[in-house]
């Protein structure tokens, strides 16, 4: 699963997700892409699940990119634990997602194969999410 | 490439909320700067600037009639800069016109236009496109709508690059001639799924038993607690 390989701080505080995303929102490698419609944290796991989802459908066809990289570590304090003692252990790592982030792209594949391949990844993950072709993400109109 | 013609009225200063009420009436905020001459802030109708866009792609030259108290003066423009919302790409939210001459050559980034299914792909090759626009020098009358490249020669292994382009006369490749534009890949092994599924045992078993550097820096917080 993806994670940093080493990080200067261990923990973080959560901050916040205001806005909109402020780069990656155009298509850059691919064909199609998934592109984010709600702030969220995704976290590891649903990266990697949607991934699968993802390579699985279109089995040998076509190149996937992920677009985003969980490098928040998210604390937990155990279960029934007194509050205090400072901050809780760190649990997961999750990449901060601002609506209209591309977050992953496909290539080498028909558009219904990227649609269906994309719908499923979609399921994998805690948000509203959007379809997009090249055309549709970028200024340049063709 | 053919030239089109756009109207646009001068825009006075307004607030975040009046051009936003604009944009919500079908019209775009836009800027016309360059060659030495002030920059001016325009309003231009939404719908025909899609128009524009549909018809002529980016690199098109238009004629915009900038409309003033007075009268109105005409300007050969070139789109420098268009800014839609991120997730409705239709609404557009600004436009940049930069100011040419038909007598200067200028920098254009021209798409790239690939036909054909690579032979490569048959035996399970995987087409990469690395390039989709290579940049151009010319004259604003010479600048090429699209370069068509044909795919169909590619093997596996193969790649094309942008020296094997074929310019029209007048016009300048700035693209470097050795950057490759497409190429097809060598498929992926199938071995690959099965270590993802086993990846996936494994994250199973990972998350009933937590690693044991976790474990470690949780033990010292449970003995405080039992305290």
């Amino acid at each position: 699963m993806l994670m940093p390989k080493r990080v200067k701080y261990r923990r973080q505080h959560r901050g916040r997700m205001k806005g909109k995303a402020k780069g990656g929102t155009e298509i850059q490698f691919g064909e199609y892409g998934l592109q984010a419609l709600e702030p969220a944290w995704i976290d590891s796991r649903q990266i990697e699940a949607a991934r699968i989802a993802m390579t699985r459908y279109i089995k040998r066809g076509g190149k996937v990119w992920i677009r985003i990289f969980p490098d928040k570590p998210v604390t937990k304090k155990p279960a029934e634990t007194r509050m205090g003692k400072g901050k809780g252990s760190p649990e997961f790592w999750v990449a901060v997602v601002k609506p209209g982030r591309i977050m992953f792209e496909l290539a080498g594949v028909q558009e219904d194969v990227a649609k269906e391949a994309v719908r499923l990844a979609a399921n994998k993950l805690p948000i509203k999410t959007r379809f997009v072709k090249r055309a549709d993400a970028g200024g340049v109109a063709e | 490439m053919d030239r089109m013609v756009l109207e646009a009225k001068i825009r006075p200063p307004l607030t975040r909320g009046e051009l936003n009420q604009l944009r919500r009436e079908g019209k775009v905020p836009a800027v016309i700067y360059g060659r030495g001459k002030d920059t001016q802030s325009l309003l231009v109708d939404g719908r025909l600037l899609g128009k524009v866009l549909s018809m002529g792609g980016t690199n098109v030259l238009i004629d915009l009639q900038i409309e003033n108290g007075a009268g109105s003066n005409q300007e050969t423009v070139m789109l420098k800069e268009i800014q839609r919302h991120l997730w409705q790409p239709d609404y557009l939210l600004h436009v940049d016109f930069i100011r040419i001459s038909m007598e200067d050559e200028i920098e254009v980034e021209v798409p790239l236009n690939f036909v054909g299914e690579a032979a490569g792909t048959a035996e399970g090759g995987i087409t990469q496109i690395l390039l989709r626009e290579v940049s151009v020098k010319c004259l604003p009358v010479n600048i090429p709508e699209i370069f068509e490249v044909d795919l169909s020669s590619l093997e596996i292994g193969d790649s094309i690059s942008a020296g094997s382009l074929t310019l029209p006369e007048g016009v300048t490749l700035l693209t470097g001639p050795e950057e490759t534009l497409v190429q097809v890949l060598v498929p992926e092994e199938e071995e690959e799924e099965e270590e993802e599924e086993e990846l996936l045992e494994v994250e199973g078993e990972g998350e009933e038993a937590a690693p044991e550097g976790e474990e470690k820096e949780v033990q010292p917080d449970e003995e405080e607690a039992r305290k």
